[in-house]
Protein backbone atom coordinates (compact mmCIF):
# COMPACT_ATOMS: atom_id res chain seq x y z
CA UNK A 1 0.00 0.00 0.00
CA UNK A 2 1.26 3.28 -0.89
CA UNK A 3 2.06 5.95 1.63
CA UNK A 4 -0.61 8.68 1.62
CA UNK A 5 1.20 10.75 4.32
CA UNK A 6 5.22 10.33 4.81
CA UNK A 7 6.51 11.84 8.07
CA UNK A 8 10.05 11.93 8.12
CA UNK A 9 12.50 12.94 10.47
CA UNK A 10 10.04 15.53 12.33
CA UNK A 11 11.39 17.55 15.38
CA UNK A 12 9.09 19.96 17.12
CA UNK A 13 10.86 22.17 19.88
CA UNK A 14 9.04 24.54 22.20
CA UNK A 15 11.88 26.64 23.82
CA UNK A 16 14.01 24.42 25.61
CA UNK A 17 11.58 21.36 25.20
CA UNK A 18 11.27 18.73 22.99
CA UNK A 19 7.67 18.11 21.86
CA UNK A 20 9.34 15.74 19.25
CA UNK A 21 11.83 14.52 18.17
CA UNK A 22 13.12 12.78 14.96
CA UNK A 23 9.93 10.94 14.10
CA UNK A 24 9.37 8.80 11.18
CA UNK A 25 6.44 7.08 10.35
CA UNK A 26 3.98 6.45 7.43
CA UNK A 27 0.35 6.34 6.92
CA UNK A 28 -0.69 3.91 4.02
CA UNK A 29 -4.03 5.13 1.77
CA UNK A 30 -6.75 2.78 2.57
CA UNK A 31 -5.59 2.21 6.70
CA UNK A 32 -7.00 3.05 9.92
CA UNK A 33 -3.04 4.25 12.17
CA UNK A 34 -3.64 3.95 15.65
CA UNK A 35 -1.36 6.53 17.36
CA UNK A 36 -1.00 6.11 21.35
CA UNK A 37 1.08 6.61 24.10
CA UNK A 38 1.06 8.31 27.58
CA UNK A 39 0.00 12.25 27.93
CA UNK A 40 2.35 14.29 26.99
CA UNK A 41 4.18 12.47 24.22
CA UNK A 42 3.25 14.71 21.70
CA UNK A 43 0.17 12.69 20.12
CA UNK A 44 -1.36 16.38 19.55
CA UNK A 45 1.57 18.04 18.91
CA UNK A 46 1.83 15.70 15.82
CA UNK A 47 -1.48 16.66 14.76
CA UNK A 48 -0.84 20.29 15.03
CA UNK A 49 2.22 20.09 12.46
CA UNK A 50 0.34 17.56 10.50
CA UNK A 51 -2.22 20.17 9.74
CA UNK A 52 -0.10 23.24 9.73
CA UNK A 53 -1.22 25.00 13.05
CA UNK A 54 2.48 24.47 14.14
CA UNK A 55 5.50 24.68 11.97
CA UNK A 56 7.80 21.66 12.17
CA UNK A 57 11.39 22.54 13.63
CA UNK A 58 12.87 20.13 11.44
CA UNK A 59 11.91 17.66 9.37
CA UNK A 60 8.98 17.09 6.29
CA UNK A 61 5.75 16.44 6.27
CA UNK A 62 4.71 14.61 2.96
CA UNK A 63 1.09 14.00 1.97
CA UNK A 64 0.74 12.42 -1.31
CA UNK A 65 4.39 13.06 -2.45
CA UNK A 66 3.87 16.82 -1.86
CA UNK A 67 5.73 18.33 0.88
CA UNK A 68 3.53 20.62 2.98
CA UNK A 69 5.07 21.34 6.16
CA UNK A 70 5.32 25.21 6.18
CA UNK A 71 1.92 25.41 4.69
CA UNK A 72 -0.93 27.10 6.52
CA UNK A 73 -3.82 25.29 8.12
CA UNK A 74 -6.60 26.42 5.57
CA UNK A 75 -4.40 25.31 2.45
CA UNK A 76 -3.44 21.65 4.20
CA UNK A 77 -7.14 21.66 5.11
CA UNK A 78 -8.03 22.24 1.03
CA UNK A 79 -5.56 19.60 0.46
CA UNK A 80 -7.34 16.83 1.90
CA UNK A 81 -6.31 16.57 5.56
CA UNK A 82 -9.22 16.70 7.58
CA UNK A 83 -8.81 16.59 11.45
CA UNK A 84 -10.88 16.82 14.59
CA UNK A 85 -10.44 17.91 18.22
CA UNK A 86 -9.32 16.41 21.56
CA UNK A 87 -11.46 19.18 23.27
CA UNK A 88 -14.17 19.36 21.29
CA UNK A 89 -14.06 22.32 19.13
CA UNK A 90 -17.61 23.70 17.59
CA UNK A 91 -19.08 26.94 16.18
CA UNK A 92 -20.90 28.48 19.26
CA UNK A 93 -24.70 29.29 18.47
CA UNK A 94 -24.61 27.33 15.45
CA UNK A 95 -26.69 24.23 14.08
CA UNK A 96 -25.85 20.85 13.84
CA UNK A 97 -26.61 21.08 9.94
CA UNK A 98 -25.60 25.04 9.71
CA UNK A 99 -22.04 23.54 10.77
CA UNK A 100 -21.69 20.89 8.73
CA UNK A 101 -22.97 22.83 5.73
CA UNK A 102 -20.18 25.70 6.95
CA UNK A 103 -17.49 22.98 6.00
CA UNK A 104 -18.63 22.32 2.74
CA UNK A 105 -17.54 25.52 1.50
CA UNK A 106 -14.30 23.98 -0.08
CA UNK A 107 -16.82 22.61 -2.86
CA UNK A 108 -18.87 25.40 -3.83
CA UNK A 109 -17.77 28.35 -5.78
CA UNK A 110 -17.47 31.52 -3.55
CA UNK A 111 -19.12 33.46 -6.27
CA UNK A 112 -20.34 36.86 -4.88
CA UNK A 113 -22.51 37.57 -7.91
CA UNK A 114 -23.97 34.48 -7.20
CA UNK A 115 -24.36 35.19 -3.84
CA UNK A 116 -25.95 38.55 -4.69
CA UNK A 117 -28.50 37.57 -7.36
CA UNK A 118 -29.92 33.95 -6.13
CA UNK A 119 -28.88 32.87 -9.17
CA UNK A 120 -29.85 29.43 -10.07
CA UNK A 121 -26.71 27.66 -10.08
CA UNK A 122 -25.81 29.49 -6.55
CA UNK A 123 -29.32 28.52 -5.13
CA UNK A 124 -28.37 24.47 -6.66
CA UNK A 125 -25.27 24.55 -4.76
CA UNK A 126 -26.77 25.32 -2.00
CA UNK A 127 -29.69 22.67 -2.57
CA UNK A 128 -26.74 20.14 -3.29
CA UNK A 129 -24.53 21.85 0.32
CA UNK A 130 -27.74 20.80 2.23
CA UNK A 131 -28.52 17.42 0.64
CA UNK A 132 -24.91 16.25 1.49
CA UNK A 133 -25.01 18.06 4.95
CA UNK A 134 -28.20 15.74 5.98
CA UNK A 135 -26.85 12.21 4.55
CA UNK A 136 -23.15 13.10 6.44
CA UNK A 137 -25.13 14.10 9.89
CA UNK A 138 -27.51 10.91 9.31
CA UNK A 139 -24.68 8.78 8.60
CA UNK A 140 -23.25 9.43 11.75
CA UNK A 141 -26.34 8.42 13.45
CA UNK A 142 -27.43 12.49 13.90
CA UNK A 143 -31.12 12.26 12.51
CA UNK A 144 -32.63 13.79 15.19
CA UNK A 145 -30.13 16.51 16.12
CA UNK A 146 -29.74 18.56 13.45
CA UNK A 147 -31.42 21.49 14.13
CA UNK A 148 -30.15 21.41 17.33
CA UNK A 149 -27.77 23.74 18.53
CA UNK A 150 -24.01 23.09 18.79
CA UNK A 151 -23.42 23.96 22.52
CA UNK A 152 -27.03 21.88 23.60
CA UNK A 153 -25.53 18.36 21.99
CA UNK A 154 -24.80 16.02 24.60
CA UNK A 155 -21.24 15.09 24.52
CA UNK A 156 -21.61 11.73 22.45
CA UNK A 157 -23.36 13.93 19.95
CA UNK A 158 -20.43 16.67 19.80
CA UNK A 159 -17.75 14.66 18.95
CA UNK A 160 -20.06 13.02 16.43
CA UNK A 161 -20.70 16.55 14.91
CA UNK A 162 -16.98 17.43 15.03
CA UNK A 163 -16.52 14.30 12.74
CA UNK A 164 -19.19 15.39 10.24
CA UNK A 165 -17.73 18.58 9.86
CA UNK A 166 -14.09 17.43 9.32
CA UNK A 167 -16.04 14.55 6.89
CA UNK A 168 -17.90 17.66 5.32
CA UNK A 169 -14.37 19.04 3.27
CA UNK A 170 -14.33 15.81 1.76
CA UNK A 171 -11.10 14.51 2.68
CA UNK A 172 -9.06 12.02 2.01
CA UNK A 173 -7.35 11.67 5.88
CA UNK A 174 -8.94 11.99 8.95
CA UNK A 175 -7.24 13.27 11.84
CA UNK A 176 -9.13 11.66 15.34
CA UNK A 177 -7.89 13.03 18.52
CA UNK A 178 -9.29 11.02 21.21
CA UNK A 179 -13.30 10.23 19.31
CA UNK A 180 -14.20 8.22 22.38
CA UNK A 181 -13.20 10.00 24.95
CA UNK A 182 -16.21 10.68 27.68
CA UNK A 183 -18.13 7.80 25.83
CA UNK A 184 -20.20 5.02 27.22
CA UNK A 185 -19.61 1.45 26.38
CA UNK A 186 -22.33 1.45 23.97
CA UNK A 187 -21.29 4.77 22.14
CA UNK A 188 -17.62 3.85 21.85
CA UNK A 189 -19.17 0.49 19.82
CA UNK A 190 -20.71 2.77 17.82
CA UNK A 191 -17.89 5.15 17.11
CA UNK A 192 -15.69 1.97 16.26
CA UNK A 193 -18.49 1.04 13.93
CA UNK A 194 -19.19 4.34 12.02
CA UNK A 195 -14.73 4.58 11.86
CA UNK A 196 -14.88 1.33 9.89
CA UNK A 197 -17.64 2.91 7.91
CA UNK A 198 -15.68 6.05 7.26
CA UNK A 199 -12.34 3.92 6.22
CA UNK A 200 -14.72 2.09 3.63
CA UNK A 201 -15.69 5.64 2.15
CA UNK A 202 -11.74 5.47 1.15
CA UNK A 203 -10.71 7.70 3.63
CA UNK A 204 -7.70 7.01 5.67
CA UNK A 205 -7.11 7.67 9.34
CA UNK A 206 -5.12 8.04 11.86
CA UNK A 207 -6.54 7.90 15.45
CA UNK A 208 -5.40 9.30 18.96
CA UNK A 209 -7.12 7.01 21.43
CA UNK A 210 -6.44 5.85 25.06
CA UNK A 211 -9.15 2.97 25.34
CA UNK A 212 -7.06 -0.03 24.46
CA UNK A 213 -10.14 -1.90 23.56
CA UNK A 214 -11.13 1.01 20.83
CA UNK A 215 -7.45 1.28 19.36
CA UNK A 216 -7.23 -2.53 19.36
CA UNK A 217 -10.40 -3.30 18.02
CA UNK A 218 -10.19 -0.84 15.10
CA UNK A 219 -6.28 -0.28 13.94
CA UNK A 220 -4.49 -1.85 11.36
CA UNK A 221 -1.25 -0.89 12.72
CA UNK A 222 0.21 1.46 15.68
CA UNK A 223 2.33 3.67 16.48
CA UNK A 224 3.39 4.34 19.89
CA UNK A 225 4.85 7.90 21.31
CA UNK A 226 6.77 8.46 24.48
CA UNK A 227 8.10 11.71 25.05
CA UNK A 228 7.77 13.06 21.47
CA UNK A 229 9.44 9.70 20.47
CA UNK A 230 8.67 6.63 18.46
CA UNK A 231 9.11 3.68 20.74
CA UNK A 232 7.06 1.12 19.12
CA UNK A 233 4.88 0.33 15.48
CA UNK A 234 3.24 -2.79 14.35
CA UNK A 235 0.11 -4.27 14.50
CA UNK A 236 -2.02 -4.00 18.15
CA UNK A 237 -1.02 -7.71 18.33
CA UNK A 238 2.40 -6.31 18.55
CA UNK A 239 2.06 -3.65 20.38
CA UNK A 240 0.31 -5.00 23.31
CA UNK A 241 2.83 -7.28 24.03
CA UNK A 242 5.90 -5.13 23.46
CA UNK A 243 7.99 -4.38 25.90
CA UNK A 244 9.40 -1.01 25.98
CA UNK A 245 5.43 0.06 25.46
CA UNK A 246 4.29 -1.91 28.46
CA UNK A 247 7.18 -0.02 30.13
CA UNK A 248 5.71 3.21 29.11
CA UNK A 249 2.52 2.89 30.35
CA UNK A 250 2.99 0.81 33.50
CA UNK A 251 6.70 1.46 34.46
CA UNK A 252 9.31 -0.63 35.08
CA UNK A 253 8.53 -3.59 37.49
CA UNK B 1 -47.89 26.42 14.34
CA UNK B 2 -46.14 30.05 12.58
CA UNK B 3 -47.89 33.09 13.97
CA UNK B 4 -49.45 35.45 12.73
CA UNK B 5 -46.57 37.39 12.36
CA UNK B 6 -44.43 35.03 10.61
CA UNK B 7 -47.16 34.49 7.59
CA UNK B 8 -46.16 35.39 4.18
CA UNK B 9 -49.00 37.83 3.95
CA UNK B 10 -47.88 39.74 6.65
CA UNK B 11 -44.84 40.04 5.79
CA UNK B 12 -45.92 41.44 2.26
CA UNK B 13 -48.17 43.53 3.37
CA UNK B 14 -45.73 44.61 6.12
CA UNK B 15 -43.16 45.68 3.70
CA UNK B 16 -45.61 47.36 1.34
CA UNK B 17 -46.45 50.12 4.25
CA UNK B 18 -42.75 50.68 4.28
CA UNK B 19 -42.50 51.02 0.90
CA UNK B 20 -45.05 53.47 0.53
CA UNK B 21 -44.45 55.52 3.72
CA UNK B 22 -40.80 55.78 2.31
CA UNK B 23 -41.95 57.09 -0.90
CA UNK B 24 -44.63 59.72 0.40
CA UNK B 25 -42.72 60.89 3.17
CA UNK B 26 -41.11 64.50 1.23
CA UNK B 27 -45.10 64.82 0.51
CA UNK B 28 -46.26 64.62 4.26
CA UNK B 29 -43.49 66.92 5.18
CA UNK B 30 -42.21 68.71 3.01
CA UNK B 31 -40.32 70.33 5.93
CA UNK B 32 -36.53 70.38 4.59
CA UNK B 33 -35.47 70.02 8.17
CA UNK B 34 -37.15 66.50 8.95
CA UNK B 35 -35.74 65.81 5.24
CA UNK B 36 -32.45 66.48 6.41
CA UNK B 37 -32.83 64.01 9.70
CA UNK B 38 -33.79 61.48 7.46
CA UNK B 39 -31.17 61.79 5.20
CA UNK B 40 -28.10 61.76 7.35
CA UNK B 41 -29.90 58.80 9.06
CA UNK B 42 -29.68 57.01 5.72
CA UNK B 43 -25.95 57.85 5.27
CA UNK B 44 -25.39 57.02 8.76
CA UNK B 45 -27.04 53.63 8.01
CA UNK B 46 -24.82 53.05 5.34
CA UNK B 47 -21.59 53.69 7.21
CA UNK B 48 -23.49 50.96 10.32
CA UNK B 49 -24.30 48.81 8.06
CA UNK B 50 -20.45 48.62 6.61
CA UNK B 51 -19.61 48.18 9.75
CA UNK B 52 -21.93 45.58 11.07
CA UNK B 53 -20.28 43.52 7.82
CA UNK B 54 -16.93 43.90 9.24
CA UNK B 55 -17.72 42.88 12.70
CA UNK B 56 -19.29 39.44 11.05
CA UNK B 57 -15.58 38.75 10.31
CA UNK B 58 -14.83 39.02 13.47
CA UNK B 59 -13.25 42.05 13.16
CA UNK B 60 -13.80 45.51 15.33
CA UNK B 61 -13.27 48.53 13.23
CA UNK B 62 -12.41 52.04 14.53
CA UNK B 63 -12.31 54.01 11.13
CA UNK B 64 -14.64 53.82 9.29
CA UNK B 65 -14.73 58.03 9.49
CA UNK B 66 -11.56 57.82 7.79
CA UNK B 67 -12.76 55.61 5.07
CA UNK B 68 -15.95 58.04 4.96
CA UNK B 69 -13.34 60.78 4.79
CA UNK B 70 -11.69 59.27 1.81
CA UNK B 71 -14.86 59.13 0.05
CA UNK B 72 -16.11 63.06 0.62
CA UNK B 73 -12.68 64.56 -0.28
CA UNK B 74 -12.15 62.01 -3.29
CA UNK B 75 -15.40 63.01 -4.26
CA UNK B 76 -15.03 66.32 -3.89
CA UNK B 77 -11.51 66.68 -5.23
CA UNK B 78 -12.89 65.08 -8.61
CA UNK B 79 -15.62 67.67 -8.99
CA UNK B 80 -14.17 70.84 -8.01
CA UNK B 81 -10.58 70.23 -9.10
CA UNK B 82 -11.10 67.67 -11.97
CA UNK B 83 -14.50 69.28 -13.15
CA UNK B 84 -16.05 65.81 -12.83
CA UNK B 85 -19.94 65.52 -12.93
CA UNK B 86 -21.43 64.19 -9.39
CA UNK B 87 -22.80 60.90 -11.36
CA UNK B 88 -19.25 59.69 -12.23
CA UNK B 89 -17.61 61.30 -9.13
CA UNK B 90 -19.98 58.77 -6.94
CA UNK B 91 -18.72 55.23 -8.19
CA UNK B 92 -15.05 56.81 -8.46
CA UNK B 93 -15.00 57.83 -5.26
CA UNK B 94 -16.42 54.43 -3.65
CA UNK B 95 -13.98 52.59 -6.21
CA UNK B 96 -11.37 54.24 -4.69
CA UNK B 97 -12.11 54.13 -1.12
CA UNK B 98 -12.12 50.39 -2.04
CA UNK B 99 -9.02 50.24 -3.41
CA UNK B 100 -7.12 51.86 -0.43
CA UNK B 101 -9.59 49.68 2.48
CA UNK B 102 -7.61 46.65 0.18
CA UNK B 103 -4.56 47.95 0.56
CA UNK B 104 -4.96 48.57 4.12
CA UNK B 105 -6.66 45.62 5.07
CA UNK B 106 -4.28 43.23 3.35
CA UNK B 107 -2.08 44.40 5.72
CA UNK B 108 -3.96 45.18 9.03
CA UNK B 109 -6.42 41.80 8.89
CA UNK B 110 -4.30 39.89 10.06
CA UNK B 111 -4.16 41.15 13.55
CA UNK B 112 -7.23 40.44 15.51
CA UNK B 113 -9.34 42.27 18.06
CA UNK B 114 -7.93 45.66 20.13
CA UNK B 115 -4.92 46.01 18.15
CA UNK B 116 -6.81 45.91 14.84
CA UNK B 117 -9.21 48.81 16.47
CA UNK B 118 -6.00 50.53 17.31
CA UNK B 119 -5.14 50.41 13.92
CA UNK B 120 -8.14 51.08 12.18
CA UNK B 121 -8.47 54.25 14.89
CA UNK B 122 -5.21 55.27 13.65
CA UNK B 123 -5.77 55.54 10.23
CA UNK B 124 -8.28 57.51 10.73
CA UNK B 125 -6.25 59.98 12.70
CA UNK B 126 -3.85 59.88 9.92
CA UNK B 127 -6.22 60.69 6.98
CA UNK B 128 -7.70 63.05 9.02
CA UNK B 129 -3.90 64.91 10.05
CA UNK B 130 -2.97 64.53 5.97
CA UNK B 131 -6.25 66.54 5.67
CA UNK B 132 -5.36 68.99 8.06
CA UNK B 133 -1.58 69.48 6.80
CA UNK B 134 -2.35 69.95 3.10
CA UNK B 135 -4.32 73.07 3.02
CA UNK B 136 -3.62 73.66 -0.58
CA UNK B 137 -5.02 70.42 -1.99
CA UNK B 138 -7.29 69.45 0.92
CA UNK B 139 -8.25 72.47 2.53
CA UNK B 140 -7.00 71.95 5.76
CA UNK B 141 -8.46 73.72 8.85
CA UNK B 142 -10.30 75.91 6.43
CA UNK B 143 -12.23 72.62 5.03
CA UNK B 144 -13.25 72.61 1.42
CA UNK B 145 -16.44 74.70 0.41
CA UNK B 146 -18.53 74.90 -2.66
CA UNK B 147 -18.49 71.41 -3.61
CA UNK B 148 -21.09 71.29 -6.32
CA UNK B 149 -24.22 69.52 -6.18
CA UNK B 150 -25.39 67.08 -8.33
CA UNK B 151 -26.54 68.01 -11.84
CA UNK B 152 -29.75 67.94 -12.98
CA UNK B 153 -31.30 64.81 -14.31
CA UNK B 154 -33.70 64.59 -17.40
CA UNK B 155 -36.13 61.98 -17.67
CA UNK B 156 -38.73 62.10 -20.72
CA UNK B 157 -37.72 65.37 -22.06
CA UNK B 158 -39.95 67.42 -20.14
CA UNK B 159 -39.38 65.73 -16.36
CA UNK B 160 -36.44 67.56 -14.85
CA UNK B 161 -34.77 66.36 -11.40
CA UNK B 162 -32.83 69.53 -9.79
CA UNK B 163 -31.09 69.04 -6.72
CA UNK B 164 -29.98 72.82 -6.51
CA UNK B 165 -33.31 73.86 -5.51
CA UNK B 166 -35.07 70.96 -2.98
CA UNK B 167 -33.73 68.69 -1.06
CA UNK B 168 -36.06 66.31 -1.90
CA UNK B 169 -34.05 65.18 -4.98
CA UNK B 170 -31.56 64.14 -2.27
CA UNK B 171 -33.59 61.74 -0.21
CA UNK B 172 -35.05 60.12 -3.00
CA UNK B 173 -31.40 59.15 -4.51
CA UNK B 174 -30.69 58.91 -0.49
CA UNK B 175 -33.03 56.05 -0.73
CA UNK B 176 -31.91 54.97 -3.65
CA UNK B 177 -28.48 54.34 -2.49
CA UNK B 178 -29.73 52.99 0.42
CA UNK B 179 -31.82 50.04 -0.77
CA UNK B 180 -29.00 49.48 -3.18
CA UNK B 181 -26.73 48.79 -0.07
CA UNK B 182 -29.37 47.59 1.88
CA UNK B 183 -29.23 44.36 -1.00
CA UNK B 184 -26.66 43.85 -1.49
CA UNK B 185 -25.47 43.51 2.60
CA UNK B 186 -28.61 41.72 3.14
CA UNK B 187 -27.73 39.00 0.22
CA UNK B 188 -23.84 38.81 1.48
CA UNK B 189 -25.34 38.39 4.89
CA UNK B 190 -27.80 35.34 4.34
CA UNK B 191 -25.48 33.61 1.55
CA UNK B 192 -23.22 30.94 1.74
CA UNK B 193 -20.68 33.78 1.91
CA UNK B 194 -22.48 34.99 5.42
CA UNK B 195 -22.17 31.41 6.69
CA UNK B 196 -18.32 31.45 6.34
CA UNK B 197 -18.10 34.81 8.00
CA UNK B 198 -19.84 33.90 10.57
CA UNK B 199 -17.76 30.58 11.27
CA UNK B 200 -15.22 33.38 11.46
CA UNK B 201 -15.70 35.44 14.17
CA UNK B 202 -17.11 32.04 15.92
CA UNK B 203 -13.82 30.00 15.86
CA UNK B 204 -11.25 30.81 13.54
CA UNK B 205 -8.84 27.83 14.17
CA UNK B 206 -12.12 25.45 13.59
CA UNK B 207 -12.42 27.77 10.65
CA UNK B 208 -9.04 27.03 9.34
CA UNK B 209 -9.04 23.79 9.97
CA UNK B 210 -12.24 23.32 7.65
CA UNK B 211 -9.74 25.16 4.82
CA UNK B 212 -11.58 28.54 5.36
CA UNK B 213 -9.33 31.27 3.81
CA UNK B 214 -9.99 33.79 6.85
CA UNK B 215 -7.85 36.72 4.99
CA UNK B 216 -9.31 36.37 1.75
CA UNK B 217 -13.58 37.01 3.81
CA UNK B 218 -11.96 39.55 5.97
CA UNK B 219 -10.63 41.47 3.01
CA UNK B 220 -13.62 41.09 1.17
CA UNK B 221 -15.85 42.04 4.34
CA UNK B 222 -13.80 45.27 5.08
CA UNK B 223 -13.64 45.94 1.20
CA UNK B 224 -17.13 45.68 0.46
CA UNK B 225 -17.70 47.76 3.69
CA UNK B 226 -15.69 50.41 2.62
CA UNK B 227 -16.47 50.74 -0.57
CA UNK B 228 -20.34 52.03 0.36
CA UNK B 229 -18.87 53.91 3.13
CA UNK B 230 -16.63 55.91 0.38
CA UNK B 231 -20.50 56.10 -1.93
CA UNK B 232 -22.22 57.57 0.95
CA UNK B 233 -18.96 59.85 1.58
CA UNK B 234 -19.40 61.20 -1.76
CA UNK B 235 -22.90 61.68 -1.63
CA UNK B 236 -22.35 63.94 1.72
CA UNK B 237 -19.79 65.86 -0.19
CA UNK B 238 -22.72 67.12 -2.39
CA UNK B 239 -25.60 67.40 -0.31
CA UNK B 240 -23.27 69.44 2.21
CA UNK B 241 -21.59 71.10 0.42
CA UNK B 242 -18.47 71.95 2.40
CA UNK B 243 -16.01 69.36 4.71
CA UNK B 244 -14.07 69.87 7.23
CA UNK B 245 -11.71 67.67 9.12
CA UNK B 246 -13.88 67.60 12.43
CA UNK B 247 -16.55 65.92 10.44
CA UNK B 248 -14.29 62.82 10.52
CA UNK B 249 -13.19 62.17 13.97
CA UNK B 250 -13.06 58.98 15.83
CA UNK B 251 -16.27 60.07 17.07
CA UNK B 252 -18.18 59.77 14.20
CA UNK B 253 -16.56 55.89 14.15
CA UNK B 254 -18.07 55.60 17.28
CA UNK B 255 -21.14 57.00 16.96
CA UNK B 256 -21.15 54.41 13.89
CA UNK B 257 -21.04 51.01 16.46
CA UNK B 258 -22.88 52.55 18.44
CA UNK B 259 -26.02 53.18 16.11
CA UNK B 260 -25.56 49.60 15.05
CA UNK B 261 -25.20 48.38 18.26
CA UNK B 262 -28.18 50.04 19.36
CA UNK B 263 -31.02 49.08 16.45
CA UNK B 264 -29.13 45.05 17.04
CA UNK B 265 -26.27 43.58 16.06
CA UNK B 266 -28.04 40.10 14.73
CA UNK B 267 -29.84 42.36 12.29
CA UNK B 268 -27.25 43.45 9.53
CA UNK B 269 -29.24 45.91 8.19
CA UNK B 270 -32.38 46.98 10.25
CA UNK B 271 -30.61 47.10 12.88
CA UNK B 272 -28.22 49.56 11.68
CA UNK B 273 -31.36 51.46 9.83
CA UNK B 274 -33.28 51.40 13.52
CA UNK B 275 -30.31 52.45 14.94
CA UNK B 276 -28.98 55.20 13.06
CA UNK B 277 -32.57 56.66 12.84
CA UNK B 278 -33.56 56.76 16.79
CA UNK B 279 -30.00 57.99 17.23
CA UNK B 280 -30.33 60.67 14.70
CA UNK B 281 -33.38 61.82 16.17
CA UNK B 282 -32.44 61.91 19.67
CA UNK B 283 -29.72 63.80 18.55
CA UNK B 284 -32.13 66.25 17.15
CA UNK B 285 -34.28 66.56 19.57
CA UNK B 286 -31.79 67.10 22.42
CA UNK B 287 -30.19 69.75 20.30
CA UNK B 288 -32.23 72.24 22.30
CA UNK B 289 -30.89 71.15 25.78
CA UNK B 290 -27.06 72.49 24.65
CA UNK B 291 -25.14 71.47 27.84
CA UNK B 292 -27.01 68.90 29.24
CA UNK B 293 -27.26 66.57 26.27
CA UNK B 294 -24.26 64.43 26.62
CA UNK B 295 -26.00 63.28 29.77
CA UNK B 296 -29.38 62.75 28.21
CA UNK B 297 -28.24 61.09 25.08
CA UNK B 298 -25.71 58.95 27.10
CA UNK B 299 -28.60 57.80 29.63
CA UNK B 300 -30.97 57.17 26.72
CA UNK B 301 -28.11 55.06 25.75
CA UNK B 302 -27.57 53.33 28.88
CA UNK B 303 -31.37 52.57 29.86
CA UNK B 304 -32.09 51.11 26.45
CA UNK B 305 -29.09 48.84 26.21
CA UNK B 306 -30.31 47.81 29.72
CA UNK B 307 -33.70 46.96 29.11
CA UNK B 308 -33.08 45.63 25.38
CA UNK B 309 -29.64 44.13 25.15
CA UNK B 310 -30.44 42.94 21.80
CA UNK B 311 -31.49 45.89 20.67
CA UNK B 312 -34.38 48.04 19.48
CA UNK B 313 -35.16 45.46 17.06
CA UNK B 314 -35.46 43.25 19.63
CA UNK B 315 -38.26 45.62 21.10
CA UNK B 316 -41.26 44.35 18.44
CA UNK B 317 -40.53 40.38 19.56
CA UNK B 318 -40.79 41.50 23.26
CA UNK B 319 -43.70 43.31 22.54
CA UNK B 320 -45.45 40.45 21.66
CA UNK B 321 -44.07 38.07 23.64
CA UNK B 322 -45.93 40.08 26.53
CA UNK B 323 -48.72 40.17 25.08
CA UNK B 324 -48.93 36.62 24.29
CA UNK B 325 -48.41 36.34 27.97
CA UNK B 326 -50.75 37.94 29.31
CA UNK B 327 -53.37 36.69 27.05
CA UNK B 328 -52.46 33.19 28.04
CA UNK B 329 -53.39 34.16 31.51
CA UNK B 330 -56.62 35.80 30.78
CA UNK B 331 -57.71 33.10 28.99
CA UNK B 332 -56.73 30.34 31.21
CA UNK B 333 -58.94 29.03 33.77
CA UNK B 334 -58.65 30.01 37.18
CA UNK B 335 -56.87 27.21 39.43
CA UNK B 336 -59.17 25.99 41.71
Amino acid sequence: MKPIIEIQGVHKHFGGLAAISDLHFELRQGEILGLIGPNGAGKTTLFNVITGVFRPSGGRVIFKGERIDGLKPHQIASKGIARTFQQVSLFKDGSALWSVMAGCHRHTKVSLVGALLNTKSYRQEEDLVRAKSVEILNSMGMEEWQEALAQNLPHGQKRALGVCMALATNPEVLLLDEPATGLTEEERLSVMRRIKTIRERGISLIIVEHNMQVITGISDRIVVMNYGQKIAEGTPQEIVNNEAVIEAYLGRE
Amino acid sequence: MKSVRETLPFKIIRFAILVIIIAVLPAITKDPYYLHILIMSGLCSINAMGWVLIVRVGQFSLGQAGFYAIGAYTSALLMKGLNFSFWTALPLSGITTAIIALAFGSVVLRIKGLYFAILTFAFSEIIRFTIISWPTLLGGFNGIIGIPKPAPLFFMESMKIDFLTSRVPFYYLMVTILVIAALVFWRVDCSRIGRIFRCISRDEDLSESLGINIMKYRILAFTLACFFTGISGSFYASYFGILHPDLFTVWESILIQIQATLGGLSFAIAGPVVGAVVLNILSELLRATKHVEPVIYGGALIVILFTLPKGLMDLGPRVFQLIEKRTKLSSSPKAS
